[in-house]
C-alpha cells in the first residue's frame, strides 16, 4: 500500500460500464455478506463476554455487560459526545487541509514537469516517515495544542491523496486531453475541467485510505501529546484501571470508523455515478 | 475531565471576577502553562489549583496533562509550557546536556522506609526473593534508562544478583500485573495504583521494595523551569512555588478525606474508593541536594551517565528553602 497507488476497484473510465447480471442480484450478494459479517462480530462478542467471565482474569479484561454499563455512563454525562466531539473537530480540520493540498500539489506535479522533478525526491524521503518519530521538532515547532494534531493528521493525509492524484492524471485516457487541447482550452482550463474529473477515482482511493489513517493518526496523536480527545481519553482510562470505560471509547472509536468509511462511500458513489456501478467494497 | 475543569475556571473566574470590579489597581493574572502528568504524584498542583491558591497569588494556571509524561521536558525545552513535572532521572539527563533547567520546588519522593508507592512482585509462590535468584529472569520495568530501570538495577545488586545477567523489560504499568499472571515475564517493578490492584487480586505477590531498600527519601519528582524564564520572572516563579506548597499543605492536612480523595479522582479519573486504598507517595516542597547525590552516584554506578553533577546547582533558591 505504501509503495504504490492504490488502484481504483473498477477499470479506468472508458465510457462503457459492465452491469453483470442488472443491480438487484450484487445488491443480495451485499446483503448477505453483511449479515454473515455481522453475525461473525456477534459470535466473537459472546465469545468475549464468556471469556471474561469464566476463564481470563484480568482487570483489563472486562465483561461486555461492563463496557455496556461504561457506554452508558459515558453518554449520559456527554463525555463521550465531548471526547469524540474534540477528536473529530481536529480529524476533520487536518485532513480537509491536507487532502486540498495534496490534490494541489498532485495536479501541479502530474502536469509540470519541473514541479515533478523538484518535489518528487522530497515527497519520497518524507513519506515513508512515521508521524510519532518527528514529535519532539514537531513540539517545538508548534506547541502541544491542535495545531500540532492538525498538523500530525494534514500531514499523514496528504501524502495517499497525492500519490494516487499523480497516478490518476497520468492514467487519464490522451483522448479527452487531446480533444481539449484541439478546443483550445487553456492548461488551468483543462486541468481543471477534464483532467481532475477523470482523474477523480483515483484521488477519491487515495481519499479513503487517508480517512482511515487520519483516524489512526488523530488517536495517536492524542495519546503522545494530548489533553483532550479519545487518544487522551483511552491512555487516562488504561492509567485510572477503568479498563471498561477505554473499551467503551474504543467500540465507539470502531463505529465511527465504520461508519466514516460508509459515509465516504455513499458521497463516493454520487461523485462518481459515471464510474463504477457493480462494485462498492 | 475537561469539560469539568472548563466549568470549574469559568465558575471560578465568575466568581473571583466580583470583587475585582471595584478595586482596579489589582493586577491581571499572569499565565502559566504547567506540564504534568495525570497520577497522584501531581496532587499538590491540581489541589492548589482547586482551591484557587493560584488564583490568590494572581496566576492562573493552565495544565497540559499528558500521560506517561513523554512530552514534558521536550514541551518545557521549546518554551511551550513554563513549568514541567519531571522526574528526576530525566531531569538529571537534561542537565547534562545543558538544556539549562532548574528544579523550583519539590514533587514526590519516598519515605524513610516501606511500604513505597512500588514494589517487585512475582506469581504466588515464585519462590523468587533476592537479586541473586532474578539472574537469568526478567523483570518487566516501564522505561529502560529510567528511574523504575535504575532502582531494579540498584536492588538485585545489593541483594546479591549481577544486574547485568537480569533481563529489563519494557511493560507500560497498567499491563504489568498480567504479564506476571501469564508468565510472560518473572517479575514486575510495579506502581500504584496497580500494585495494590494487582495484590488485592491475589494475582501476585510482593518480593520487594527497591525504592525503600536501596536509598531513604528518593527525590522521584519534581517541578522545573528554564533558566532563562525564571531569571526574566523570579517573583512569578516564587507566586507559583507559594501556591503549590499551600497545595500540599492542604492535601497533607486533608489527606484520606472525601473532598481530598474528589480532587485527586477528578484528574486521575481513579475511583475515590481506590484512592483511599493505595500506597501514597511523599509530597515535598523542597529538595535535598544529598538525595539527588545519592541517586546520581546510582547513574553512574549503572552507566547512565558519566563524571559529576552539582545538584546544588540544579535547585533553584524555591526549592531549597520552602517559600512561605
Amino acid at each position: 500500500m505504501a509503495g504504490r497507488a492504490a488502484t481504483p476497484s473498477a477499470r479506468a473510465p472508458s465510457g462503457r460500464q459492465s452491469r453483470p447480471g442488472g443491480a438487484s442480484a450484487p445488491l443480495r450478494r451485499l446483503a448477505g455478506g453483511r449479515a454473515s459479517g455481522f453475525a461473525l462480530i456477534a459470535a466473537l462478542l459472546a465469545l468475549w463476554q464468556v471469556s471474561a467471565e469464566h476463564w481470563v482474569r484480568s482487570e483489563n479484561w472486562p465483561p461486555l455487560t461492563a463496557i455496556a454499563r461504561a457506554f452508558l455512563d459515558g453518554m449520559r454525562s456527554g463525555e463521550l459526545a465531548e471526547v469524540f466531539g474534540s477528536s473529530l473537530y481536529r480529524l476533520a480540520i487536518g485532513y480537509g487541509i491536507g487532502a486540498a493540498a495534496a490534490i494541489l500539489v498532485g495536479l501541479l506535479m502530474a502536469t509540470v514537469r519541473i514541479v515533478h522533478r523538484a518535489l518528487e525526491p522530497l515527497v519520497e524521503l518524507l513519506r515513508p516517515i512515521p508521524v510519532p518519530a518527528i514529535v519532539p521538532p514537531l513540539i517545538l515547532l508548534l506547541g502541544l495544542d491542535d495545531k500540532l494534531k492538525i498538523f500530525i493528521v494534514a500531514f499523514s493525509t496528504f501524502f495517499p491523496v497525492l500519490v494516487n492524484t499523480v497516478q490518476g492524471v497520468r492514467a487519464i485516457d490522451p483522448v479527452p486531453l487531446a480533444v481539449a487541447r484541439t478546443f483550445r482550452h487553456s492548461r488551468l482550463r483543462t486541468l481543471l475541467r477534464v483532467a481532475l474529473p477523470a482523474s477523480l477515482p483515483y484521488v477519491m482511493a487515495g481519499l479513503r485510505i487517508s480517512l482511515a489513517l487520519a483516524l489512526i493518526v488523530t488517536v495517536v496523536a492524542e495519546m503522545i501529546a494530548g489533553s483532550a480527545g479519545i487518544g487522551y481519553h483511552i491512555v487516562t482510562m488504561q492509567y485510572a484501571m477503568r479498563a471498561a470505560d477505554m473499551y467503551a471509547a474504543i467500540f465507539v472509536l470502531a463505529a465511527i470508523g465504520y461508519l466514516l468509511n460508509r459515509a465516504f462511500l455513499l458521497a463516493e458513489r454520487r461523485l462518481l455515478h459515471w464510474y463504477r456501478t457493480d462494485k462498492t467494497e | 475531565m475537561r469539560l469539568t475543569r472548563r466549568r470549574f475556571t469559568a465558575a471560578a473566574a465568575a466568581a473571583g471576577a466580583l470583587p475585582l470590579i471595584a478595586p482596579r489597581v489589582r493586577a491581571q493574572a499572569v499565565k502559566l502553562r504547567v506540564s504534568t502528568i495525570p497520577i497522584i504524584d501531581t496532587a499538590g498542583l491540581q489541589i492548589a489549583m482547586a482551591k484557587g491558591f493560584f488564583k490568590e497569588q494572581d496566576l492562573e494556571i493552565d495544565t497540559t496533562p499528558t500521560a506517561g509524561g513523554a512530552a514534558g521536558l521536550p514541551a518545557l525545552a521549546a518554551g511551550q509550557v513554563q513549568i514541567a513535572f519531571s522526574n528526576i532521572i530525566s531531569t538529571v539527563l537534561a542537565v547534562k546536556q545543558n538544556l539549562g533547567f532548574l528544579i523550583v520546588s519539590g514533587g514526590s519522593g519516598t519515605g524513610d522506609a516501606p511500604p513505597d508507592l512500588a514494589g517487585i512482585v512475582t506469581k504466588p509462590g515464585a519462590g523468587l526473593k533476592t537479586g541473586k535468584d532474578f539472574e537469568g529472569k526478567t523483570i518487566a520495568v516501564n522505561t529502560r534508562n529510567n528511574i523504575i530501570w535504575l532502582y531494579a538495577r540498584a536492588w538485585v545488586k545489593k541483594t546479591g544478583g549481577d544486574p547485568d545477567k537480569v533481563t529489563y523489560l519494557e511493560v507500560p504499568f497498567p499491563q504489568m500485573i498480567d504479564a506476571v499472571r501469564g508468565g510472560r515475564v518473572d517479575a514486575a517493578f510495579v506502581v500504584e495504583p496497580f500494585f495494590s490492584a494487582g495484590q488485592a487480586s491475589k494475582a501476585v505477590e510482593l518480593v520487594a521494595w527497591p525504592y525503600g531498600s536501596t536509598q531513604k527519601r528518593i527525590p522521584v519528582a519534581q517541578f522545573v523551569a528554564s533558566k532563562a524564564y525564571i531569571e526574566a520572572n523570579p517573583g512569578t516563579i516564587e507566586k507559583f512555588v507559594r501556591a503549590y506548597n499551600k497545595g500540599v499543605d492542604w492535601m497533607n492536612a486533608n489527606k484520606g478525606g472525601d473532598e481530598w480523595a474528589g480532587i485527586i479522582a477528578g484528574y486521575t479519573r481513579l475511583k475515590p474508593e481506590q484512592i483511599k486504598s493505595i500506597g501514597l507517595p511523599v509530597f515535598e516542597k523542597t529538595v535535598d541536594p544529598r538525595g539527588i547525590d545519592e541517586t546520581v552516584a546510582l547513574m553512574r554506578e549503572h552507566k547512565m551517565i558519566e563524571g559529576a553533577v552539582d545538584a546544588k546547582a540544579m535547585l533553584y533558591k524555591t526549592a531549597v528553602e520552602a517559600v512561605k
